[in-house]
């Protein structure tokens, strides 16, 4: 009932321009919209309706109405001539017609959705006018868990986005479009490897934990996962909505301790078919290459550092002559890198009549990477159709499709595996310091050997390829019954069969690598001429391998709603059964040797039983759910909100599957009530929540003794199978549960400023984890995971929206603004654990470490040490890190550092406390320009490099060792340069933690549509060029790597130039 | 019409309840596992779980690290190469070996195992096993740390866990009752590798001939050298009595697969079994494939090694050049020198082994800048990476398997012995010695040396010279270091003997050595292959080069027991602290 009004709602308008329809009786309005139902159906194609006119005189005024947007017309929309009862609407052409009297007559376009705009017909006879649509428009209709709800009637937390908004980002995931769009929504893209999907966080982490901390995905009211998530392409979604606090999450129960975020798909629309394209090409660059010296420095130091200590130097002064005019081995990185691209095609077609609605999306997306021989591509296909069989009984089938293709090089990739590596085994930071001196290729383009470490250029480009394939197959089936004898109760049923299948195909080879003459007596210098050549050491045997895992899923829901209006009583009752089971399969084969040719086949390896294996695994998993809501409102003023879910979890021992997590949230629309007399707060709502929400992220059987095969020992000539006690067992598991206040302001002031404001507090009890230090080592063997931790968390989110006009230039600012933090009241802790160490009473992410004193910089500071006075056990020198002794075994200073002296760093922050983003946008005509910036604040890195902090000997070291210690340079920045153990200068200190807070350009987005004219004479609705630039620059302190990337030799992400088009048909 | 609609809505709805009705979503089977009761039923399941004590504690490890005077600078010419005991670095937190968890999952099975409802000789058979094992773990940790406490049954969370350490009498008193317990249920001799009577009995000597030692055993108790005399005799005369002695060949050792001379041993196999062990860094790099610097003899081992008259290898009169000529069968059969005999034909081709240094260039301005291709991965192009690998110039020949092949240097199927025969005859000649019954010492000696093919000589005494009580001692200490090269047990004699910093710190200039030979001829007649080193050795110079870092010993009592790391003792106050460490725990008591 409530979906058919509004898809309909232009209609009423028809109605409500000349009849007060909201005072008439129910009957009449039930006559009316009938009435209404059975003229507007049948025919679409109306013409223009031509309303009672008051008078006929003087002039006429018409014009076309279109969506500011995307320029299509708006048919429906309502004209009123201001102060008059005179109105028409826009035909199906969004075309008009209306008569005034007189020549300051003031026109008012008004249409659902859209904000209104009042025009002087003054001198004009055409006045064409674009509606803007209303910026999170309060009587918009939002996802909430199992069902919509008007945002008005919203009393929890949430935040949602429309495709629209993202659909020009070029990005490949979903995850990465919603970065910073949404407070309290956490996007970290460590990586711009193509395929790898950024990590999302909703709101403070509650839990010490690394992992669980997941948000619950749902799909099309179906419980899903991230891989699921992350394979769809954001043609085929309508709007992404996210549940942030414990109230509007816990209808989703045991799973939504984390948030959770709610996708759903398009469907098609009433209307005639419509076909658009989407075509956009991205360049790629990354966005910091970290800085490493040239060889001429790199010679140089190499020999201070040794000499430095009484080493022989390593490169003598024929070899210092050759490197200080060339440096061969920049090759490493110039022959590998390249530029990445993206290509994406979308095609998508819509439609509907009122009894078959149906949307069919297809789209292709590839992603190189910057190294090559990295690919990824992604298919999708999308098939969503709605059908009314009868009167009452209608129902849906959505089935798609996808298929994500990984094809990388092989070397380094760690096996076979299921996860894709963020980082390609380092080897594009690799490229760049690993083999200082070695080229990779003679000038003939042999691979050279640059000794045991074999040659990455060779086994990028030959040494073989892992291939992964990713399938999803997810269908949705659902019939809704309106029972007919009973005024608004809706019953349905659905199901959701899902198949996900990886299949990784591995070719491991080996690559020639030729011997070459050296020159020099460190034989530092590579020469051109070949003198033998081998197989290289990598892989050890050459292989081909396939694995497959496949995850069968169901899950079935049943529904009853009922809703009913009494008076200024609303009610919408919602009663679910849901139950769901799961099945996953291993299946691991691999194959050594080639006899015959080195291919990727079965067939092509060695038949000899002694060269193949192979491995698999099986589990099952169900749950079960009974969930209840009612959604109660007094006059669209008071709201009060109950749910509550009853979960099973097979995680669980039989007696403790069964949780209940129960929410009640009210809110208040101030703004309504009579005495309400603000002048400049057109709308204001107060809310307020509570909820109990769960999270059962453990491993399953750990409340039931078992016993499980662990590999083998071999007796004689015979493996005999070996067995291990799968750990002491924890009947009494539950639930981790998080119980939350929410409390939430809603408003809009000075007509265009929209503002939303959220506190929360957040308490995170029975977290579930293995008690490791409370007890002694001696007690042996690993405790089950406890429901017993704490923590506590608590923050606040701003958004703040302005829309307005400057002439014919309409512009919109959004901002957000979030600040989260958290508290551990209760973990794990030694008992005879240092201060520093307990982590209770402060924050999950708060830093510990040694407090640097800095460079000992002269023999006077170095004498003043103490006598015997050592760092982790060896005794200071000239130009290496000191540190604060604080503390010692006997908790008093003792002249040596080590763990003792560790303190807490106050204020410091490994994760983001604050994080904002702004949003401007602006049209004129057909242009658009929409503006993103993303910053993180209050947050801190421990620098880290392939050598972790240590001087790079042997290789290519960062150009910040420029200004490291000598004699000479006493005030440098950094260290003496020593070999890797001379010194503990790498040690965790205060020296290596640096200022990561960052403020980034996300991107700058250009659009231009073609104007309605040209558009007409091509016969096409619409042409729409996009020009848009991501990740364009940042600002921070950090000049080391991106201060989102892990470390110095992590993949990078991407700065991209994106040009694309998109065409309505 | 509507009825036949109805009829197949009606019929879907039921067939959706049917569907839920039937599944019940909660009832699963965990598919990965063997249910608990299986344990003490089925005597294969059991098997099983014993089998885990021998993966998780039988050594099996070739490669010893640079805790002693045996490796020289193997790869690095940073101190890096030294480990912390030797370069002066060692804290309470170096070293860590606290494995209560394995020491769990024994008394889980001791406590179950007399319950169980299989036949009584598995019963007993598998309890002697993990008896055994739990000694074996135990003893681990008191020869390292002293006392340690004593769990001898799976504690329960609700127990008072915060157990402190127990004295060292009362843990080697367990570890004997665990042996004397295991050794009538244990089988008389396993064929397979299995704990066995040979085993049990030879460990308990090894146990009481520590604790016998200066390290335990400070106010020399003769009382424990009697324990210790006992135990070893009586664990030979069982030995003696399965057909247990020393091999005739001591190369073979290694190469014939349960061998007489083998007790207790982990064995390796492949390629039908993927557990072959690596020896991949116990070679030159371009044969190694990625690892390096696994047991490089240093000088000081080289020279430890008796002439085949028996007497000493005297560097300060004798001629590097002629070190490699009539020494005993050990020697040849553990040191790959300049010169020695292929070892490892399937890799290296039938060539001598050279690591020799030569004009690489042919211009005798540049000087000598080439090395031969065995001494360095990259010599063979003209590199010289002296910085790498063997500094020492030797390789270990010991303990190799010769039909490994570059291709699978990670999986040779050379067994892992980790009590020989050899060991017992030599424990208890130590104890004897130290009982007053030297001839007795001196003829196992004797039967240690006939075997390394050393001459008996007139006086048939094989070149040993030793009579009194602390001379036959010394000729012990000496024997034990050749006989027992690489195979992990001279770190621990150092430190049982407290002679750990004295031996360390009388190297020559505190340094590790080794020898850098140079090829004097033109570059184009430099030797190859088969080559006879004895016709060519004058050609050559021999220089003593030192390691790149002195090694710095700290005082004795640092190493005769560990400190406890700061990991264990945050987790358990009642956990004192060595007193040689700073705490209060006599380890001595």
């Amino acid at each position: 009932m409530k979906k058919l009004k509004l898809l309909h709602r232009n209609y009423f308008w028809l109605v409500k321009s000349h009849m007060n329809f909201r005072k008439a009786p129910l009957l009449m309005k039930m006559i009316t919209f009938i009435l209404f139902w059975g003229l507007a159906l049948p025919s679409y194609s109306h013409t223009s309706y031509k309303l009672r006119r008051y008078d006929q005189q003087e002039i006429t005024v018409s014009g076309k109405v279109t969506d500011e947007s995307t320029g299509q017309a708006l048919p429906g929309v309502n004209i009123l001539y201001k102060g008059t009862s005179t109105g028409t609407v826009a035909d199906k052409k969004g075309e008009y017609s209306i008569s005034v009297s007189e020549r300051n007559a003031t026109l008012i376009f008004t249409f659902t959705g859209y904000v209104s705009q009042e025009i002087k017909v003054g001198n004009k006879t055409t006045i064409d006018v674009a509606l803007i649509v209303k910026p999170g428009a309060l009587n918009e209709v939002v996802v909430v868990g199992y069902g919509t709800q008007k945002k008005s009637s919203v009393t929890g937390a949430l935040t949602s986005i429309k495709a629209e908004d993202v659909q020009d980002i070029p990005v490949g995931d979903l995850s990465n479009a919603l970065a910073g769009r949404m407070s309290g929504v956490f996007v970290n893209q460590a990586s711009g490897v193509p395929g790898y999907d950024a990590s999302i966080r909703v709101r403070s982490v509650n839990t010490w934990k690394s992992t669980g901390n997941d948000p619950l995905y749902v799909i099309d009211g179906i419980i899903s996962d991230k891989q699921s998530f992350d394979a769809m392409d954001f043609s085929e979604v309508d709007n992404i909505t996210v549940l942030k606090d414990a109230a509007s999450g816990a209808i989703y129960g045991a799973r939504a301790a984390n948030g959770v975020i709610l996708v759903t798909t398009k469907t098609g629309k009433l209307g005639k078919f419509q076909l658009s394209y989407n075509y956009s090409y991205t360049d790629d660059k990354p966005s910091k290459i970290p800085q490493y010296v040239g060889a001429r420095d790199m010679v140089k130091l190499e020999n201070y550092m040794r000499t430095g200590v009484g080493l022989p130097v390593a490169y003598d002064p024929q070899e210092v002559a050759y490197f200080d005019k060339n440096d061969p081995a920049l090759a490493w990185h110039s022959l590998t890198a390249r530029n990445p691209t993206l290509n994406r095609h979308t095609l998508t077609a819509s439609g509907g009549t009122e009894k078959v609605k149906y949307f069919i999306s297809g789209s292709y997306f590839d992603q190189t990477a910057a190294v090559e021989n990295v690919d990824f591509k992604r298919y999708n296909i999308r098939s969503n159709l709605n059908v009314d069989f009868t009167k009452n009984f209608s129902g849906f089938v959505n089935m798609q499709y996808s298929q994500g293709l990984n094809e990388r090089f092989s070397y380094w990739n760690g096996g076979v595996g299921f996860s894709i590596d963020p980082d390609l085994g380092s080897i594009w930071g690799r490229t760049l310091y690993y083999l200082p001196n070695a080229k990779p290729e003679t000038s003939d383009g042999k691979f050279i050997n640059p000794g045991w470490i074999g040659n990455l250029v060779g086994f990028i480009e030959q040494g073989g390829t892992e291939t992964q394939n990713q399938r999803n197959v997810d269908m949705l089936i659902g019939l809704t019954y309106k029972v007919p004898f009973v005024d608004g109760l809706l019953l349905s049923g659905k199901v959701s069969p899902t198949y996900l299948a990886t299949t990784v195909h591995q070719l491991d080879k080996k690559v020639t690598i030729y011997d070459v003459a050296h020159q020099g007596s460190n034989g530092a210098i590579y020469t051109d001429s070949i003198i033998g050549s081998q197989k290289s050491a990598y892989p050890s045997k050459e292989k081909y391998a396939e694995s497959q895992e496949i995850t069968t899923n169901y899950q079935l829901d049943f529904s009853a709603s009922y809703i009913k209006k009494f008076r200024k009583h609303n009610f919408d009752a919602l009663a679910v059964y849901e139950q769901s089971e799961g099945k996953y399969d291993y299946f691991y084969g691999a194959r050594e040797n080639f006899p015959l040719v080195q291919t990727g086949q079965f067939w092509a390896t060695s038949s000899s039983r002694t060269d193949s294996y192979v491995d698999g695994t099986q589990s099952e998993n169900g749950r079960a759910s009974y969930l209840g809501r009612i959604f109660y409102n007094y006059d669209e003023k008071y709201f009060v909100n109950v749910t509550t879910r009853l979960d099973g979890s097979m995680l669980f021992a039989p007696g403790h599957r069964w949780g209940t997590f129960p929410s009640v949230s009210g809110g208040w629309i101030a703004s309504k009530e009579n005495f309400f007399k603000v002048k400049f707060i057109d709308y204001l709502k107060l809310r307020g929540s509570w909820g109990l929400t769960g999270n059962d992220a453990v491993g399953g059987w750990k409340w039931q003794e078992s016993y499980s095969v662990n590999g083998d020992y071999l007796f004689g000539t015979t493996p005999h199978p070996r067995l291990q006690y799968d750990g002491i067992i924890n009947p009494d598991l539950t639930w981790e549960k998080t119980r939350e206040f929410n409390f939430g302001i809603d408003s809009r002031l000075f007509k265009n400023i929209l503002f939303t404001a959220e506190y929360y507090k957040g308490h995170n009890y029975d977290i579930l984890d293995t008690r490791t230090v409370s007890l002694p080592s001696s007690f042996g063997g690993t405790l089950p995971p406890e429901n017993y931790g704490i923590v506590d968390t608590h923050g606040y989110e701003l958004e703040l929206g302005y829309n307005g006009n400057f002439g014919k230039v309409s512009y919109g600012v959004k901002g957000n603004f979030a600040y989260a933090t958290n508290k551990v009241v209760l973990q794990d802790v030694a008992q005879n654990a240092q201060n520093v160490d307990n982590p209770n009473g402060r924050s999950t992410d708060y830093v510990s470490m040694l407090v640097s004193t800095g460079i000992i910089r002269n023999q006077k500071a170095l004498d003043a040490l103490p006598p015997g006075y050592t760092i982790y056990g060896i005794k200071p020198t000239l130009g290496a890190l000191n540190f604060q002794d604080v503390s010692g075994p006997a908790g008093v200073p003792d002249g040596r550092i080590d763990d003792y002296d560790r303190q807490v760093i106050k204020g410091k922050h490994y994760q983001n406390p604050y994080t904002f983003g702004l949003n401007l946008n602006a049209r004129w005509n057909g242009f658009g320009a929409n503006i993103f910036v993303q910053g993180i604040t209050g947050i801190s890195k421990l620098y880290n490099d392939g050598y972790g902090r240590r001087f790079f000997d042997g290789a290519r070291p960062p150009s910040f060792w420029l200004n490291s210690w000598s004699e000479t340079n006493p005030n440098a920045a950094y260290p003496k340069p020593v070999p890797w153990d001379y010194t503990r200068d790498n040690v965790p200190s205060t020296f290596w933690l640096k200022n990561s807070s960052y403020l980034r350009l996300q991107y700058v987005n250009l659009t231009y549509s073609l104007p309605r004219s040209i558009c007409d004479k091509i016969k096409i609705s619409n042409v729409t060029f996009i020009l848009s630039g991501t990740n364009l620059f940042t600002i921070t302190k950090f000049n080391y790597y991106d201060p989102a990337a892990a470390d110095m030799n992590s993949y990078p992400t991407m700065r991209s130039l994106t040009m694309g088009a998109n065409v309505v048909f | 019409m509507k009825a036949i609609k109805r009829l197949i809505l009606a019929g879907s709805v039921l067939m959706l309840l049917f569907i839920v009705g039937c599944s019940k979503p909660l009832d699963k089977k965990n598919l990965a596992a063997i249910n608990s009761d299986e344990l003490w039923s089925n005597p294969s399941v059991a098997e099983a779980y014993v089998n885990d004590m021998y993966a998780n504690l039988m050594p099996d490890n070739f490669v010893v690290p640079r805790y002693t005077e045996e490796t020289m600078g193997a790869n690095t010419d940073y101190n890096g190469g030294l480990t912390d005991y030797l370069k002066g670095t060692l804290t309470a937190d170096t070293y860590g070996d606290w494995p209560y968890d394995i020491i769990r999952n024994i008394n889980i099975f001791l406590a179950g195992i007399d319950n169980a409802t299989f036949d009584v000789a598995t019963k007993n058979s598998l309890k002697g096993q993990a008896l055994f094992w739990r000694a074996w773990t135990y003893f681990r940790m008191v020869k390292a740390y002293g006392g340690v406490p004593l769990i001898l049954k799976p504690q329960a969370i609700t127990d008072s866990v915060f157990v402190p350490r127990n004295k060292t009498t009362e843990c080697i008193a367990q570890i004997i009752k665990d042996l004397n317990d295991a050794i009538p249920l244990v089988e008389d001799m396993s064929s397979v590798g299995r704990i066995d009577k040979c085993v049990a009995m030879s460990f308990k000597g090894r146990v009481l001939l520590y604790w016998a030692s200066p390290q335990f055993n400070r106010n020399n108790d003769v009382s424990r050298w009697t324990d210790a005399y006992n135990a070893n005799k009586s664990a030979l005369d069982f030995l003696n009595s399965m057909g247990k002695g020393l091999l005739d060949n001591y190369k073979d050792i290694w190469t014939k697969k349960m061998n007489e001379e083998v007790i207790m041993v982990k064995m390796h196999q492949y390629p039908d079994y993927t557990d072959g062990y690596s020896q991949a860094a116990m070679r030159p790099l371009v044969y190694s494939r990625d690892a390096v610097g696994g047991n490089v003899p240093s000088l000081e081992l080289v020279n430890a090694y008796p002439m085949k008259d028996g007497s000493k290898y005297d560097p300060g009169t004798m001629d590097y050049r002629t070190f490699f000529q009539n020494r005993d069968q050990r020697f040849y059969a553990s040191i790959a020198y300049n010169g020695a005999a292929p070892y490892i034909v399937p890799m290296f081709g039938n060539e001598n082994m050279w690591t020799y240094f030569y004009d690489g260039d042919g211009d005798p301005s540049t000087g000598i800048n080439g090395k031969e291709s065995r001494a360095d991965n990259d010599s063979k192009f003209g590199r010289d990476a002296s910085n790498l690998y063997s500094n020492s110039g030797f390789y270990p020949a010991k303990m190799m398997d010769e039909n490994i092949t570059w291709d699978n240097v990670e999986d040779g199927q050379v067994d892992w012995i980790e009590i020989r025969y050899a060991e017992v005859l030599m424990n208890m000649a130590e104890a004897a010695n130290e009982i007053g019954n030297t001839g007795e010492a001196l003829s196992a000696l004797y039967k240690i040396r006939q075997r390394a093919g050393i001459d008996a000589g007139l006086n048939g005494k094989y070149g040993i010279t030793a009579s009194s009580v602390p001379e036959v001692r010394q000729a012990i200490m000496d024997e034990r270091l050749v006989e027992f090269a690489f195979e992990g047990l001279r770190f621990w004699d150092l430190r049982r003997w407290r002679i750990y910093s004295s031996t360390l710190n009388n190297l020559k200039d505190h340094y590790l050595h080794g020898l850098r030979i140079e090829w004097n001829g033109t570059t184009a007649s430099r030797p190859s292959g088969l080559t006879d080193i004895n016709t060519i050795w004058n050609q050559f110079t021999a220089t003593v080069m030192q390691d790149y870092n002195p090694v710095i010993m700290l005082d004795e009592d640092k190493y005769s027991f560990f400190g406890i790391p700061k990991s264990i003792s945050d987790r358990n106050s009642n956990i004192q602290q060595n007193n040689t460490w700073g705490g209060n725990f006599d380890p001595l008591q």
